[in-house]
């Protein structure tokens, strides 16, 4: 694993849970996603997608709720605090590509994802 | 398909293990690239949803106006079976397109969506009742034939305009003024004109409509789609 960039979130800092945070992100707000459909759209393993998806939940990322009886469905979902970390990280990113706007950037957003993104100019 | 969408597949889902840690550029192109990817398989695809209507208004209008000549190249009854055909094939159509893009999602975006998608058949449905109706009630049927074509059109705008609204789309916007615009304008004619105006002016825009987006989805790393 390459060290994280103190401005990035390490538990976003992973090219697979960046897609996986990238297609929930995507959705809208409260949207939902069956956990078959998710993999289809990540071209990604159960078991990889299964291990992201632990560590995203661990980090209160995401959510992911099973439904149903004896073929029950998860569905899975971004919450508030991940969409927020979300954003900061690609703020990072994009601080990073011009180095003069990363000066007062906060560290990383993975134990304040509450707080909210500013806009770059 | 596009470098940023390869670099999202090609990159599968493995954990950041190469030496070089990647750029943020290519972070961002990852997070682009999977953002469209997301964003064109869980929406209804434009190229089918113009495509289609564009297809049954310009082939629909067109037969409609043959057949409606002073010397029909086919039967008038003839050209308005196949019309309904087509109708109900292009229903099936985008039904199928909406149950593709909105399989395995739940939330607020798939119920707009299905409810959004229901306005349109049960709208069309009532307005071509209504015309019917007046036929019943002794509209003569040139005028019933003007108002059958040209209501549906009005209808098509309104709804173009409601559905940009709700997804802040100019393109949908533009071309919901046009089919009002269309719809009214060609109000003024008589059939068989008005079926070739619907044909070439509203089956055609959709036509270039879809062409449109099949380009921008192909041709620009960042289409609206």
């Amino acid at each position: 694993m390459i060290p994280t960039p103190p401005e990035l979130d390490p538990v976003i800092h992973a090219q697979a849970r960046l897609r996986v945070m990238a297609t929930l992100s995507t959705l809208g707000p409260g949207d939902q996603i069956t956990f078959s459909r998710l993999q289809e759209l990540l071209d990604m393993t159960p078991g990889n997608l299964i291990t992201h998806l632990r560590k995203l939940t661990a980090a209160g990322y995401v959510n992911t709720e099973k439904r149903g009886g004896r073929t029950s469905t998860t569905f899975v979902e971004i919450t508030p605090r991940g969409r927020s970390a979300f954003d900061h990280y690609l703020a990072a990113l994009h601080d990073l590509l011009t180095p003069s706007g990363h000066v007062d950037r906060v560290s990383s957003p993975a134990h304040d994802g509450r707080a909210p993104h500013t806009k770059e100019p | 398909m596009s470098q940023s969408q390869g670099v999202a597949m090609t990159d599968r889902s493995q954990d950041v293990v190469s030496s070089d840690p990647p750029s943020p550029e290519l972070l961002l192109a990852l997070v682009e690239g999977q953002q469209r990817r997301t964003e064109h398989l869980t929406t209804p695809d434009p190229r089918v949803m113009y495509g289609t209507w564009g297809v049954v208004w310009f082939a629909g209008h067109l037969l409609l106006f043959l057949g409606g000549l002073a010397d029909p190249l086919l039967p008038l009854s003839a050209a308005l079976a196949v019309f309904f055909g087509m109708l109900v094939v292009g229903n099936a159509v985008v039904g199928v397109e909406l149950v593709r893009a909105f399989h395995g999602l739940r939330g607020d975006s798939r119920r707009f969506g299905i409810l959004y998608g229901l306005t349109w058949p049960i709208g069309m449905t009532a307005v071509s009742l209504v015309v019917v109706a007046a036929g019943a009630h002794g509209l003569p049927d040139p005028l019933a034939g003007m108002l059958f074509a040209t209501l549906p059109a009005v209808l098509t705008g309104v709804l173009l305009m409601a559905g940009a609204a709700l997804w802040d789309s100019r393109v949908d916007f533009g071309l919901g003024c046009w089919f009002a615009v269309l719809g009214t304008a060609s109000a003024f004619t008589s059939p068989p004109t008005t079926n070739l105006l619907l044909s070439l002016l509203g089956g055609g825009v959709l036509l270039v409509a879809a062409l449109v987006a099949a380009l921008r989805r192909s041709g620009r790393p960042r289409g609206e789609g």
